[in-house]
């Protein structure tokens, strides 16, 4: 998989995603929105425009980088899902959560994003432009 | 326990220094431990070289060589050490990972049921296929003790691999067969199993699962889903309808709703469970089996016993992949509902 990265500002960036997220790669990619945290990025778009396919391993991805964006420790895979829930109780509280974004996810892909629930918590826009003015 | 330990214990090390020792007219090498202490060769009274010996980027132990050694030697020495002290420790990392994959399959061959129920009117069928790094897949076949004539079906797939997926598998199938038996419906089930995993279970993996209800007289299902896939009915007319029950994977979110669906399984009628490993199977081309080819497939097998289902669905698949590696676990669940008469 391919990754490019735009720093739109200090604090936004957008990750670009070429090919498959998947067990091998997505370590890769936490640690990248990691480092780019750690630069002082707050708010974080993932464009899935030339993203062809999702394995399980991209869920999980996808909450370990919540979980960084909300400020929490660095991903531990024992380390639980309180980011989610932390951004759980913004939504029902009416606050959306808007740190992690996501652009264009293709079909199969927002098939299981909806399916596992991710929908509710991380905003989908259809390109970058939508995704960086919110 | 350090890295040193293996090597100070083998009496090869001793030999090497010894061998080294003599080749350059019986000077004193030793090894020690990165403060000093001596662990092995000759104790050496004026130090000439020091050398630090490294793993990675630490240095785990110093090679101390008398004033007469040889710089080259005292070099080829210590390459010699790090050489074993390397390739022991990659050859340690590798057994472990081997073994706890191995393990991590055997506690989940030991949670998929060895027979199913024996229930009037219906047939059950399953198949399971292990990737090479097993994933987690779960599908079990059992009665409600709640009522008569109710049998539960239930299939999941948890994210990871070796032992620590296994081990939610383990936790979430005793979970889900309590809540089933506890909770009024399958939707409701589904929510006590993820308030448990989400509150009291410290871990960023969730779990996908299916759960079904079947009032095995009437053909009732009940159906709930936490992201799994949608169950394949397959009608006599061969028809194949997706249920489509929404709900979030286990363990991500602290409050959820989980809706539940129903639909009729008709005698000669089938319903089918299945995992991701089907769907996302790939050939060597890259391309995806795809649900699109699964319900084709179904539809050929209308009035097909849940055996017949079963073993087509696993051959086509396998003849899909045509040799390529398979990255997923596999799980098909059958349940059929026998013609009349």
């Amino acid at each position: 998989m391919e990754t490019s990265v735009e720093r739109v500002s200090d604090s936004v960036a957008v990750i670009g995603l070429d090919g498959e997220l998947d067990a091998s790669n997505y370590q890769g990619l936490i640690d990248t929105g990691q480092g780019l945290y750690g630069e002082g990025v707050r708010t974080l778009v993932l464009d899935l425009t030339g993203l062809e396919y999702m394995a399980s391993s991209g869920i999980v991805a996808l909450h370990s980088l919540a979980l960084v964006y909300r400020g929490e420790a660095p991903h531990d895979p024992d380390s639980g899902w309180g980011a989610f829930h932390a951004v759980q109780a913004d939504v029902e509280r009416g606050n959306r959560q808007e740190q992690l974004r996501l652009v264009a996810p293709n079909p199969a892909i927002d098939t299981v994003l909806d399916r596992t629930g991710m929908k509710q918590i991380l905003p989908i826009f259809p390109d970058r432009s939508a995704a960086l003015a919110g | 326990m350090s890295e040193l330990d293996d090597l100070i214990a083998d009496p090869r090390l001793a030999a090497l220094l010894d061998m080294a020792s003599a080749s350059a007219g019986g000077v004193s090498i030793a090894l020690t431990d990165a403060d000093g202490r001596f662990l092995a060769g000759a104790p050496v009274a004026d130090e000439g070289h020091l050398l630090p010996v490294r793993l990675d980027d630490r240095t785990i132990g110093r090679l101390v060589c008398d004033v007469g050694t040889p710089a080259d030697l005292a070099a080829l020495v210590r390459c010699s050490l790090e050489l074993a002290i390397t390739v022991a420790r990659d050859h340690a990392a590798r057994a472990r990972e081997a073994q706890e994959l191995v393990i991590g399959r055997q506690i989940q061959r030991s949670l998929l049921p060895r027979r199913f129920p024996e229930v009037q009117g219906w047939r059950f069928a399953a198949d399971y296929e292990p990737a090479r790094e097993v994933g987690g897949d779960l599908y079990d076949v059992f009665r409600l003790r709640r009522a008569d004539d109710a049998v539960v079906l239930l299939i999941a797939d948890v994210t990871g691999k070796g032992v620590p997926a296994a081990l939610l598998m383990a936790d979430a199938k005793a979970l889900l067969h309590s809540a089933a038996d506890n909770a009024p419906g399958p939707a409701d089930a589904l929510a006590r199993v993820n308030r448990i995993l989400v509150l009291e279970r410290r871990t960023s993996r969730f779990v996908t699962a299916s759960l079904a209800e079947v009032d095995a007289v009437t053909g009732e299902v009940r159906l709930a889903s936490a992201g799994h896939e949608a169950p394949l009915v397959v009608r006599t007319d061969g028809s194949v309808e997706a249920v489509a029950v929404s709900g979030p994977v286990l363990g991500a979110f602290a409050a959820v709703l989980h809706a539940e669906g129903s639909f009729r399984v008709r005698p000669g009628e089938a319903v089918v469970f299945y995992t991701d490993g089907i769907t996302e199977a790939r050939n060597p081309s890259g391309a995806f089996y795809g649900e699109d080819r699964l319900r084709q497939l179904l539809a050929g097998l209308a009035g097909a016993s849940a055996d017949d289902v079963r073993r087509a669905v696993v051959e086509d698949v396998r003849e899909f992949r045509d040799g390529a590696e398979a990255y997923d676990d596999l799980t098909i669940l059958v349940a059929e509902r026998e013609p009349e008469g």
